[in-house]
């Protein structure tokens, strides 16, 4: 019901909503490993793809506080998995990976889900360093 | 593979695949149940049974990276194999354009929508008959 009534604030632009939501998760890993090591910004060195990743991203920075996370909750762990697979590269529109309604849904609920969604962790556990 | 088949998942695709942007290997399972069920639900049921299906004790459901068949990679390699079970090893290939380093061991078509339904159906059915049994590992 949530991410439905999201989605219609965005006009269903699926490509725009799927690539918003993932690309805020992975800002917001950034956020706590910039927030943790003191940086004043994003180190230079470290660029690239691999850091366009969620899953290498969060093995450098949240991997210890993510495993207790997964295993409190299974359908925090879906969630997880289903935001690790989020791509930077599916957002152009022509893409050959065009994003569903589908995808984009179910994404934005692993994102935003009240009880169990990976924003509302990170979000806490910024706070908490 | 067999243990994917016994949870009723009925793979059209499996395969450890390099990806050469990250310099990392992904054990990358292409099913059906992406599309009509949706990632985290599939996510969810594999999840709940994982223990009471016949895989390696060091392979978790996190090693798993589920990809829909009608996306761009399953397309691209089905386009130029087809591989029903067993093991192909793929070497510095361009395949459809495509670089390609990969150890397959299944590589299918992609499913009509009648087919798609039918595994749902079956991913489902067996998901109920699963949750009943109890776990082969701890």
């Amino acid at each position: 019901m949530e991410a439905e009534k999201a989605l219609r604030a965005t006009g269903q632009n699926w490509g725009q909503v799927y690539w918003h939501a993932g690309f805020a998760i992975e800002q917001m890993i950034k956020a706590i490993r910039i927030k943790r090591e003191g940086f004043e910004e994003w180190p230079a060195a470290d660029r690239g793809a691999k850091w366009h990743d969620l899953e290498l991203l969060a093995d450098a920075v949240i991997k210890d506080d993510l495993r207790a996370r997964r295993r409190a909750s299974i359908t925090f762990e879906a969630y997880w998995l289903t935001v690790r697979d989020w791509s930077h590269e599916r957002r152009h529109p022509g893409d050959a990976n065009p994003v569903t309604r589908k995808d984009g849904l179910d994404l934005l609920l692993a994102v935003i889900n009240s009880s169990n969604g990976v924003m509302k962790w990170l979000q806490d556990l910024y706070q908490s360093v | 593979m067999s243990a994917l088949d016994d949870a009723g998942l009925q793979p059209q695709g499996a395969a450890w695949i390099f990806d050469h942007s990250l310099g990392d290997w992904r054990y990358i399972v292409a099913t059906s149940l992406v599309d009509t069920m949706g990632r985290s639900s599939v996510y969810k049921e594999l999840l709940t049974i994982i223990e009471k299906l016949h895989l390696p004790r060091e392979l978790t459901v996190q090693d798993i990276h589920l990809v829909a068949p009608s996306g761009p990679l399953f397309k691209t390699i089905s386009g130029a194999l087809h591989i029903e079970n067993g093991r192909v090893t793929v070497s510095d290939c361009i395949i459809n354009g495509l670089r390609v380093d990969a150890v397959l061991y299944r590589w299918t078509g992609v499913p009509s929508q009648t087919k798609a339904a039918k595994v749902q159906k079956e991913f489902k059915r067996r998901v109920k008959e699963l949750a009943d049994c109890p776990p082969l590992r701890a």
